[in-house]
């Protein structure tokens, strides 16, 4: 505790000081390394000795990269040509602060945070520009007490240093680096990010939040988070913040493997809200043992382009899976969400429930797939997804797979799309209420599943966020 | 020989290539394409209709007439290709016109390169050709009976060029092959208001001596006209055989066509089927797929919905059993306004078959008031099958409604145990609940002598299975 206390201390300063000089350090930086463009080993081998990596994970580094340069670009999703890899290795190298200054943080994400509501101390967290945050104070009293259960709540960096074994037995199982180009760069460049482990009967009152640890250096980008639910235990953790986070280097690629055990219950909720310039290419995976449950609440209101689909192997029987997302695609944006979910053992379960949202030329696609393997008797899956397009303008897509290999399942699937009717917008008006308003209404309605899902203050935030977007709708 | 076709029945947008349904490859030996030497025209009630354009293709392009008057058997021996009939019986035939050479859209290798550009550019053909005429087909006024065959052959050229650039469900590989090597199918263009209802029964029947079909089907219904067309395909068992089939669809403004392609099939045939279609204004199609038979059976069909108000219903029953596979692909492109599409799929999966059905409703910037409706219900008996289905929505309008459901799993426990309460035993009980999840598709198919044979055939299938 006390070293982390000198280490964060230590940070703290380091990043002060180097605040006021990052355009000097990024020239000095270029013109080092005008000769190697992109990722290269040396690069990789610089991050790994900055964060002081125990050699085997200089090798596992070392091998995504390797995987990293055969692997091709995804062929299905929306469009990547515009991501610049070389500019963001710019901002993975160590003493290249992840940072920008606060005039340079785009208009429309200072007025969100007024907006929003945000207290000033966490706008400059947020936008990336790394003042001191309350947060870390947060952080601490937090760790304390679930510290006194036996749950270990650190950062990945320190993880790897204090419980290596835990970590090195489950880091990068069960999202491979082979398994696609960006868990590949991830494997490779990954910096920072939560481990959390919670021993077995063990159930976490309050939930963790991710939100405590933004300042960090690299946070947000290629984070890596690893939780471990022991037997029978329970843990609600959260992810992001309805905030807009701004980051400029505009790639993120994390990765997020959750380890549900035996009678363990595990709740994992995000809400997304990269700013517009980001291309969002996560990926997350829960395998869950005999009588376990995991359970994803997911909102994605943010970036330009996203790939993301939180994927459920219901490897023991009896597990269980739900997924309740919503996804909000407004102007310039490509969002391409969805589920995913492999039924391994008997009387498995899984619920799918996903809403989405297109506005003002926005993109969205709902891409899910339910493999019931042979093994899987008396399983039971059920889709359902509802798109609402809310003009001429946007789009939609539902692209749902089944692959089912076994009789004795009761898999059921359903999709609907349409407009807000103008019967229901009518009656609202009737009542005094305003156009712009009852529209929000009824967006913020279809949201509700997902909104009663959260904790209150991500709730209640979660709305305004919606009121905000429909507002640029109609104003 | 061996068929080898790529990106057959490909989903209109890919998604992860390790679910495997993207598209299929299809690599299959299959007997020698020689010609088909019976006529699939049943009924001949069509001879009496002189307004009504009709033709058929034996291999060698569309020859007009119902078929009594093609003699396949009779091969002229100085054609190049020993399809050709340069003789054909038909005595308003020019003789010296050969219809496959006419035709410059059949793509077909057995064209004798000797002819007839030279001819088709000569006099004869071009005198008398009525030069107030629109061939592209919009001048309604056309009356078949006073058009000399020369004329009619130009009108048919005319509509095939038409039709020929559709996009089909299998998709353009497939259309490609069996527009290259068709050996079979009917021609038939009705004229604007003419409501045709007797229905036009075609059986394409393989056995011993006919082990290939490759019918090149065109059906052209000008406005308000109607037409019902049924084509049965079946096979004689214990034959390898081989069947595929294009079937493009072209329905004017407020035109009705009615299309049941009934498949029977033995299961030692491989069986493709491929439809393209553009509909305008006010247009109904009704189509009724029965894939209950083949080895391995693929199913496309592509829909354009170009019209406002214009609206297809299908309805599509499968049935796997041992090693059976099914792969469909269905996609309904809505552009018109307050299109409507309506897509009803039911089966039984039994043994180790396994059935691929996609089914795409994509709603096209300006089709506002579309209604695309897409459902599938699926009876699994055994713990091998395999059950893949991806039904799409692709929408960029938004005053649109789009839905669709899919069920699988077993049979219901509760009707089976009330079944077995009435003294059926299991099986039967099981039979009956298959027979049962045919019935929407049955009900369309108001051909008692039809409906009787299909009853039979599932019958018969269910006879060979000994516990389900």
């Amino acid at each position: 505790m006390d070293n982390l206390e000198k280490n964060t201390t230590s940070k703290k300063t380091f990043v002060d000081d180097v605040d006021r000089s990052i355009y000097d350090v990024k020239d000095k930086v270029n013109a080092s390394y005008q000769s190697h463009k992109g990722l290269t080993p040396e690069i990789v081998d610089e991050i790994s000795r900055e964060k002081n990596d125990p050699e085997w994970m200089r090798e596992f580094r070392q091998k995504a990269l390797k995987l990293y340069n055969s692997i091709q670009l995804p062929k299905w999703g929306p469009n990547l040509d515009e991501l610049n890899m070389n500019d963001i290795v710019t901002y993975v190298r160590p003493n290249t602060a992840m940072q920008a200054k606060w005039e340079e943080v785009p208009s429309d994400i200072k007025n969100t945070f007024e907006r929003l509501g945000i207290p000033q101390a966490e706008r400059m967290s947020l936008a990336g520009v790394g003042a001191q945050y309350d947060s870390e104070v947060v952080y601490h009293n937090v760790r304390e007490e679930v510290k006194n259960q036996g749950v270990i709540y650190t950062d990945m960096e320190s993880a790897l240093r204090e419980h290596e074994d835990l970590v090195r037995s489950h880091f990068m199982k069960l999202v491979p680096p082979s398994d696609h180009k960006f868990a590949a760069l991830h494997g490779a460049v990954w910096s920072g990010g939560s481990f959390v482990y919670v021993p077995p009967g063990v159930s976490v009152e309050i939930p963790l939040q991710s939100y405590f640890r933004l300042n960090a250096p690299g946070a947000g980008q290629f984070e890596h988070t690893l939780i471990i639910v022991d037997k029978g235990a329970n843990l609600h953790f959260i992810e992001g913040c309805s905030a807009p986070k701004y980051n400029v280097a505009n790639l993120h690629a994390g990765c997020v493997e959750l380890f549900v055990e035996e009678g363990a219950r595990l709740r994992y909720s995000t809400i997304e809200n990269w700013s517009k310039n980001m291309f969002n290419l996560n990926t997350k995976r829960a395998v869950v043992e005999k009588d376990g449950k995991i359970e994803w609440v997911s909102g994605s209101f943010g970036s330009h382009i996203s790939y993301l689909y939180p994927m459920s192997i219901l490897k023991g029987e009896n597990s269980k899976m739900e997924y309740t997302g919503i996804t909000f695609a407004g102007k310039g944006q490509n969002l391409d969400t969805g589920v995913k979910v492999v039924h391994r053992a008997p009387n498995t379960s899984s619920v799918m429930n996903s809403k989405s949202i297109s506005k003002d030329g926005g993109a969205s696609t709902f891409r899910s797939a339910v493999r019931v393997a042979a093994s899987a008797a008396h399983s039971k899956s059920a889709v359902s997804c509802e798109s609402l397009m809310l003009d001429d303008k946007s789009r939609s897509d539902t692209i749902p797979i089944m692959d089912i290999r076994n009789d004795e399942v009761d898999i059921g699937h359903e999709a609907k799309i349409g407009r807000i009717s103008d019967d229901t917008i009518f009656y609202l008006m009737s009542r005094g209420i305003s156009e712009a308003d009852a529209r929000a209404m009824i967006v913020s309605g279809f949201a509700e599943p997902i909104a009663k899902e959260l904790p209150l203050e991500y709730a209640v935030e979660m709305n305004n966020l919606i009121r905000l977007e429909m507002e640029g709708t109609i104003g | 020989m061996n068929l080898n076709i790529e990106r057959v029945n490909a989903l209109p947008v890919r998604t992860w290539s390790w679910l495997g349904i993207n598209d299929r490859t299809i690599e299959e030996d299959i007997p020698e394409i020689l010609p088909f030497k019976k006529n699939p025209l049943i009924t001949k009630n069509i001879n009496n209709e002189k307004d009504i354009l009709f033709a058929i293709n034996n291999g060698s392009g569309y020859k007009i007439g119902t078929g009594d008057i093609v003699k396949n058997a009779e091969m002229d021996s100085n054609a190049n290709h020993a399809e050709m009939n340069s003789n054909a019986n038909c005595a308003e035939m020019n003789s010296n016109a050969n219809y496959a050479e006419a035709n410059s859209d059949v793509n077909c290798t057995e064209m004798n390169s000797n002819a007839n550009h030279a001819e088709m550019n000569g006099n004869v053909n071009h005198t008398e050709m009525n030069s107030n005429v629109n061939y592209a087909g919009k001048n309604s006024s056309i009356y078949y009976p006073d058009m000399s065959n020369n004329m009619k052959n130009k009108y048919l050229e005319s509509t095939i060029e038409k039709v020929s650039s559709i996009p089909t469900g299998m998709g353009e590989n497939t259309a490609n092959y069996i527009r290259n090597n068709n050996n079979t199918g009917i021609f038939i263009r009705i004229p604007s208001g003419k409501k045709y209802k007797e229905p036009i029964f075609l059986e394409y029947d393989l056995d011993g001596e006919n082990k290939t079909v490759v019918d090149f089907n065109t059906i052209y219904a000008e406005e308000n006209s109607e037409v019902t067309i049924v084509m049965h395909y079946k096979s004689k068992k214990g034959i390898p055989t081989f069947h595929s089939g294009l079937t493009y669809l072209f329905a004017e403004k407020n035109a009705i066509i009615n299309l049941l392609q009934i498949q029977l099939l033995s299961e030692d045939t491989l069986h493709l089927n491929d439809i393209g279609a553009v509909i305008e204004n006010g247009v109904a199609i009704n189509l009724v797929h029965t894939e209950l038979g083949g080895s391995k059976a693929y199913n496309g069909c592509k829909v354009d919905l170009k019209g406002s108000n214009s609206k297809i219903n299908i309805e599509t029953i499968y049935f796997g059993d041992k090693n059976r596979t099914i792969d469909m692909n269905y996609i309904m492109n809505h552009h018109g306004k307050n299109s409507n599409s309506q897509i009803h799929v039911n089966g039984a999966l039994l043994d180790q078959s396994s059935k691929t059905f996609r089914g795409t409703i994509d709603f096209k910037k300006g089709a506002a008031g579309s209604v695309g409706h897409e459902e599938e219900y699926n009876l699994l008996f055994s713990p091998k099958i395999r059950n893949l289905t991806a039904p799409l929505i692709l929408c960029e309008e938004e005053d649109v409604e789009g839905k669709h459901g899919a069920n699988s799993g077993k049979i219901d426990e509760n009707k089976l145990f009330y079944m077995m309460s009435r003294g059926l035993d299991e099986l039967s009980a099981k039979k009956l609940m298959i027979e049962a999840a045919f019935r929407p598709a049955m009900e369309q198919i108001p051909f008692a002598d039809l409906q009787d044979q299909i009853s039979e055939y599932v019958k018969e299938r269910l006879n060979n299975i000994e516990s389900i």
